[in-house]
């Protein structure tokens, strides 16, 4: 009997390998991780569903960067803080979710359709989507609140909000609070974890509530920071973007600061399954886009990646777009090559030093016609040589083992955003959708769109793009 | 014209002072449509040939639009077969703007010390001729401006002696230089490009032709090849054009010229210029509707205006739709037509912008009409929850919920209101009587109460009486760098709370805000400037009231020269070249544009510097075209160096003007010239204007109003006139340090202060009534760097602040030496009890000046020299540190309202 049920499994585990079986995309990029990725398989071609159109562009919380650092001569400076360009989609159970920075709601549709089920409204933007957990829909708003409501009906389970003052202010034609939920509402196990925070010499506040009734288990309050943009969790810790400054990390249990990860920033951040943080530089020093894979730990290299605007990480292999190419990468070995050579690289100065003693020890010591001596620091200016060369040689392999961890590239332009389903790579580009076989970087499907693509999820068998016209598009097969 | 002349060999012999005499035309090129095979072009000999990236594009007068995809860079050309000790270079060319590295023709690498080549080329302001003869580059720049849209023959030459640069055929630059041209070991043979093994800086122009000579040509022949062919004149404006966005895809561009008819706009997105639209002319301008722009996108367009026998071209100018801060949103158009009290009320109230907030939620055809007859942001209070759900229904269902009407719920209507103070510019209460807490919210000065309930009773806010203005660069026409504002006592950072925050944000700006003009704030209006850009926000709430696009707006390194705009409580005035502008301050509209006086002047191009309101004057100043400084790209233009080429130069005026107000029109009324005036000393109080100008004629006769050198400091008198009338009240000749650095002057009841900055500080004192010498003291700069050296002192409370010391203006006494340390490029300001300026970790600080305490802003960046102003009963820091690629500054505006104005909106 034991034997049967291994054959069944392994036989339904085949079976599933052919089909796509449909998934939830229950959170802000999938999951607390915001790894974009989903195991499900696209059925391609897909067809236009339905369209879900906004007569107002998202109103996002902050605007553009500057155009250009004319002191130093950068141009193309990056935007640290754009975490709302779109109404960012959420779909679980035949729906699908979002928030609006123009009306002030979240919102459910019908995902076969695109009619609107429900409307739950904030006193402020909602800028990132509701997360959908045990039939629950959370989502936080400017007006300093986190609210919990039913999923199906957008029936109003509870409110909350971390700061006493009830004080609104103006910004940008709406109100705010001074303490506005612009961390979405990060779910894991009982708990709802979320930021009310913007103003560096003030309070803010991070905040772990019990999800079923919104009672707070933690209030960790802190000054100097300003965390905005989507929380990212581990089994441990808490990851809190700030944009233009680094990410802070918290205990996720005590809300306790802990040991950050230095240069980087930006809210476009992602945890790797082996905890390393992928974002931006902490600064706008370069110019061009650039991404990083820093390690919390400290035990890895910063892996930086120029030029490029966007990576993704599916098990041991990234995807990034870098220049004017989409690539793949084996970043488990790229990493691991990075983080040899950055430490034979910081051999090579004490290694030259040390040679260039000896060498003067042995001027010294043939000044002294110390033949004794000579003899023997030759031999030891041998032994540093050789050293020298080995590790240089090392450092070239190195170097050439990192072109090596390539796998293809195709040109392809600028993408807004970059999702994994079932092997398929959706690119969000101008005006457009496209998708991509992850193995082999073939263009698979294209469809056009209005705006340009910040938002991609896949679920349930349909592809949803959210652009910056505040439109959301439905495609399935 | 070269196409008639021999293709293969023009050889010219001719006598020139320099070392070579012959003349051999080696490379002709034209660029005209005709001679283009698909994106191939041949040089006339066919011995070059060029392939550009994209298909070539031509304007109607025949040019080809060289720019990023359309320029030409030919590897692989031996410098062999270049001429190697003597060269002529010519270029028939528009330029749509000037850049720091510019390039016609050239065959050059510039790799840090490595300069090798020869280039015809360009800077921001002129164009230039530089060679190689082995060591640095020798570089000769012409000595008059170019004038983007406007064509013109450009030569260089050198005979292996005598480096020359023309302009249609007139010498504009000569120097000496000996040696033979020196060749890099390649470079690119390029046109329309600044390129090298480095650097790629397409030309934004348009080229005819262009021409290399091997041998010099003499200025005989130069200036006999100079006729330009047949080529658009540059628009010549009534009024400077401005752009206003209208709607979510749609702006206004508007301008004046002599002619009624023949005006049109050329604009597209990115660089092209592929749409037409004709003008309508209305009101005395010519008006361009320009639809269905797209979100977030960047736009180009050229004003066309035809005229008997032509057509006048303006230089290409940008927009980007990103900056676009109209009113976005509006109700269904479905709508039947306003029926409730909504118009009556506004038009009662006279407010139609702002913060609208409206107490009971009852009725919902009166928001959606609020809505519709309004630009204000409508703000609803409502405590029953089914009233809630329906006018939010209602409002969703019309497509402006949220994005122009908000309801908030609240326990109970009659309670304490959840917004903070002083915000609500109208207040319309279905129910609600008139109260303290109502009181609290409105706008202090401007903000109103209408009662429905009450029969329409309309109830106004009094202003504070301890608030002041910021109505020009440095808070006054004194230049006091202070404002009257008592900021409620507040004296460090913890006594403010943040009022509002947002936009303009930091892609609204030029880098930092390079030495920019100051906002300015009247009435509670904050308007503030960025990258030929303008808006206008009120104070209290950061509502955007309206917003321009000037293409001729910038000005920058103001500590040499003076700010730009000034405000009142009607108008903003704005100098733009030429031209001042008077905006209604409310709306933006331009109501009067003034042209520099006399017209004598005006016809000479001359264009206005100073700009001030004083009692009924408008003042003003008459410079010299290209004397302002624009140029902003490149750690040099943050004008920090000490150099005479750093930007130290003084901006010189030749004259002083003024109109009269005379019931809200400026009337021309009286000019003052005598000497060269200093633009930073003008400054006017109390029906004077003062200011330093120098009489020696050797600055007086010179045709350069940009000045540094020995003779600018000589002859110098301090002028006091009477602003009524522009008659002498008193004049005293002057012999004061140098002010290489900085040379500032400020008027205040208790002395006049002026201050030259060389090696140090140099303070003098005068009376103001007689000019009389009061005091002098020289102090060291507390640093040389990021703008310690040219550090602007504030006047206020009798004193007067020049880090690190206090002094007392009367008497000259030492009252501190303790003055909040500056870190950064700020320069301080003062009001109240306090100073601001940039301080501890290069943030946003105050300086207590009794109990000399020092308190920062975390992570608040202001511009660099002076974006932090006090005014309207606030601290209003408009954005202006953006671009500053270090530190995680919040890169917002921002307003703080003392908390001891908050009253119960804590």
């Amino acid at each position: 009997m034991k034997l049967v049920n291994i054959l069944l499994t392994v036989c339904i585990f085949l079976w599933m390998g052919e089909v796509s079986i449909a998934e939830d995309w229950p959170t802000y990029r999938h999951d607390n991780r915001r790894s974009a990725a989903t195991s499900e398989k696209p059925d391609l071609p897909l067809k236009i569903a339905w369209v879900k159109k906004s007569s107002v562009a998202p109103m996002m919380a902050w605007s553009g960067p500057a155009k250009w650092d004319a002191y130093s001569g950068n141009k193309d400076l990056q935007s640290m803080r754009n975490f709302d360009p779109a109404f960012f989609v959420t779909a679980a159970n035949d729906s699908v979710y979002y928030g609006s920075s123009v009306d002030n709601a979240a919102h459910c549709l019908d995902a076969s359709t695109g009619s609107e089920r429900w409307v739950s409204f904030a006193g402020g933007a909602v800028r990132l989507p509701p997360t959908i957990v045990d039939k629950k829909a959370y989502f936080g708003s400017d007006d300093g609140y986190v609210y919990c409501v039913e999923a199906e009906s957008g029936k109003r389970i509870w409110k909350y909000r971390a700061a006493s003052s009830p004080r609104l202010i103006p910004s940008n034609g709406k109100l705010i609070s001074p303490w506005p939920v612009r961390s979405g509402v990060m779910v894991k196990d009982k708990v709802a974890y979320f930021a009310a925070s913007l103003l560096p010499w003030e309070e803010s506040y991070l905040c772990a509530l019990d999800k079923e009734k919104g009672v707070p288990i933690y209030v960790s309050k802190n000054t100097g920071m300003t965390l905005q943009g989507a929380l990212l969790g581990s089994s441990t810790t808490v990851y809190a973007p700030q944009g233009r400054s680094v990410p802070l990390l918290f205990d996720a249990s005590s809300g306790k600061q802990k040991k950050g990860v230095s240069g980087m920033g930006g809210t476009f951040c992602l945890l790797t399954e082996d905890e390393l943080l992928v974002g931006m530089p902490h600064n706008q020093k370069s110019s061009g886009n650039v991404i990083q894979i820093g390690d919390p730990a400290g035990t890895q290299a910063m892996l930086k990646f120029p030029g490029a605007d966007r990576l993704l990480v599916v098990g041991g292999m990234a995807y990034l777009h870098q220049g004017r190419f989409l690539k793949s990468l084996n970043r488990v070995k790229y990493g691991s090559l990075q983080t040899s050579l950055v430490r034979l690289s910081a051999q090579i100065k004490p290694l030259k030093g040390k040679l260039s003693g000896l060498r003067k020890g042995e001027k010294a010591l043939l000044t002294q016609k110390n033949s004794n001596g000579v003899a023997e620091i030759r031999l030891k200016i041998s032994e540093a040589e050789r050293v020298l060369k080995f590790t240089e040689a090392q450092i070239a392999s190195s170097r050439k083992g990192l072109a090596g961890c390539f796998g293809w590239e195709k040109e392809c332009e600028v993408p807004y955003e970059l999702i994994f389903a079932g092997g398929v790579l959706f690119i969000g580009g101008k005006e457009k959708v496209v998708a991509f076989d992850a193995d082999t970087g073939k263009q698979l499907w294209a469809a056009e769109v209005e705006g340009h693509s910040y938002g991609l999820a896949y679920s349930g068998g349909r592809l949803y793009v959210s652009t910056s016209l505040g439109h959301i598009y439905c495609f399935s097969g | 014209m070269l196409r008639t002349l021999p293709l293969f060999l023009l050889a010219v012999i001719f006598h020139v002072p320099g070392l070579v005499i012959s003349a051999e035309l080696l490379h002709s090129w034209n660029f005209s449509k005709s001679n283009w095979s698909g994106t191939t072009i041949e040089e006339n000999a066919k011995k070059q040939s060029a392939t550009v990236p994209s298909a070539p594009r031509f304007e109607s007068d025949g040019g080809w639009v060289t720019g990023a995809s359309n320029h030409i860079a030919i590897k692989g050309v031996r410098s062999s077969s270049l001429p190697n000790e003597g060269i002529t270079v010519e270029a028939d060319v528009i330029l749509e703007k000037g850049q720091q590295w510019g390039g016609i023709i050239s065959y050059a690498q510039d790799n840090g010390s490595y300069e090798r080549g020869w280039l015809l080329g360009y800077n921001e302001r002129s164009f230039l001729f530089w060679v190689s003869t082995g060591g640095p580059l020798k570089q000769v720049v012409a000595d008059v401006p170019f004038e983007p849209g406007t064509r013109y023959r450009v030569t260089g030459s050198y005979d292996g002696a005598n480096l020359k640069i023309y302009i249609n055929g007139k010498i504009a630059g000569s120097t000496f230089h000996e040696g033979k041209l020196a060749y890099p070991d390649w470079a690119y043979y390029a046109i329309g490009v600044y390129k090298d093994a480095d650097e790629n800086y397409p030309m934004e122009g348009r080229l005819f032709s262009a021409s290399v000579f091997n041998g010099v040509l003499s200025e005989d022949q130069v200036r006999a090849k100079s006729g330009l062919g047949p080529a658009p004149k540059p628009v010549d404006y009534t009024a400077r054009p401005m752009l206003k966005f209208t709607g979510a895809d749609s702006a206004r561009i508007e301008w004046g010229t002599e002619f009624q008819n023949g005006g049109a706009v050329a604009f597209g997105e990115g660089k092209e210029l592929d749409k037409v639209s004709p003008a309508r002319f209305l009101n005395g301008s010519h008006v361009v509707e320009l639809k269905g722009l797209s979100h977030a996108a960047g736009y180009s367009y050229r004003i066309v205006q035809k005229y008997p026998g032509g057509q006048m071209l303006s230089p290409v100018y940008e927009f980007n739709t990103s900056l676009n801060f109209s009113v976005l949103h509006e109700p269904s158009k479905e709508l039947a037509a306003p029926v409730s009290e909504a118009g009556a009320i506004i038009e009662a109230a006279g407010i139609d912008r702002g913060y609208c907030l409206v107490i009971g939620a009852s009725r919902a055809d009166l928001l959606l009409d609020l809505a519709r007859l309004s630009q204000m942001s409508i703000i609803v209070l409502e405590s029953d929850r089914a009233r809630i759900a329906a006018a939010r229904k209602l409002l969703y269902k019309n497509r402006i919920y949220g994005s122009r009407v908000s309801v908030i719920e609240v326990n109970d209507l009659s309670a304490a209101i959840p917004l903070t103070s002083s915000m609500v510019n109208l207040l319309v209460s279905l129910s609600r009587a008139n109260d303290a807490e109502i009181t609290r919210v409105l706008v202090p000065g401007r903000g109103k109460a209408f009662f429905l309930s009450e029969g329409g009773r309309l109830v106004s806010r009094q202003g504070l009486k301890d608030s002041g203005e910021w109505s020009h660069q440095y808070g006054d026409a004194g230049n006091t760098a202070s404002s009257k504002d008592s900021l409620g006592g507040a004296t460090g950072t913890s006594d403010f709370a943040v009022q509002w925050v947002g936009r303009p944000g930091a892609d609204f700006g030029i880098d930092r805000n390079p030495r920019m003009p100051a906002p300015v704030s009247a009435a509670g209006r904050l308007f503030h400037q960025g990258m030929n850009r303008l808006i206008a926000l009120d104070s209290n709430n950061g509502s955007v009231l309206w917003a321009a696009e000037i293409p001729d707006l910038r000005r920058v390194n103001i500590p040499r020269d003076c700010g730009n705009w000034c405000a009142d409580e009607n108008n903003l005035y704005v100098a733009v070249k030429e031209q001042a502008f008077i905006m209604d301050a409310e709306t933006g509209d331009r109501n009067q544009v003034l042209q520099v006086l006399p017209e004598a002047m005006e016809k000479s191009g001359y264009q206005w510097g100073y700009i001030a309101r004083l009692g009924d004057s408008l003042l003003g100043s008459a410079v010299k075209p290209a004397t302002g400084y624009t140029s902003f790209w490149s750690k040099k233009m943050w004008f920090d160096g000490k150099g005479a080429n750093d930007g130290t130069a003084q901006v010189c005026s030749d004259s002083l003007f003024s109109y009269r107000m005379v019931k809200g029109r400026a009337e021309a009324s009286w000019i003052y010239r005598k000497g060269v005036i200093l633009n930073p000393t003008i400054s006017a109080m109390s029906g004077r204007v003062y200011f330093v100008e120098t009489r020696n004629s050797q600055v007086t006769s010179s045709s350069r109003r940009r000045l540094s050198g020995a003779d600018m400091w000589k002859n110098q008198y301090l002028v006091a006139l009477d602003s009524d009338n522009g008659k002498l009240v008193w004049e005293r000749p002057i012999d004061t340090e140098d002010g290489t650095i900085a040379f500032y002057l400020q008027a205040s009841p208790e002395g006049l202060l002026l201050t030259a900055s060389n090696r140090k500080f140099h303070l003098y004192a005068f009376d103001p009534l007689s000019g009389e010498p009061m005091w002098n003291r020289s102090v060291p700069w507390a640093d040389d760097h990021h703008s310690g050296h040219f550090q602007h002192p504030v006047i206020t409370g009798g004193n007067v602040y020049l880090q690190p010391n206090g002094y007392r203006l009367s008497s000259g006494e030492i009252v501190t030496t303790k003055v909040g340390r500056r870190e950064g490029c700020h320069t301080y300001v003062g009001a109240g009890g306090a100073l601001i300026y940039r301080g501890k970790s290069r943030q946003i600080s105050m300086w207590d000046r009794e109990t000399e305490s020092v308190s920062s802003w975390p992570r608040l960046r202001p511009s660099c020299w002076l974006n932090t102003i006090p005014a309207s009963g606030m601290l209003l820091v408009p954005e202006g540190g953006g671009g500053c690629s270090c530190g995680g500054w919040m890169e917002t505006s921002i307003g703080f309202l003392p908390k001891s104005r908050l009253g119960g909106g804590k």
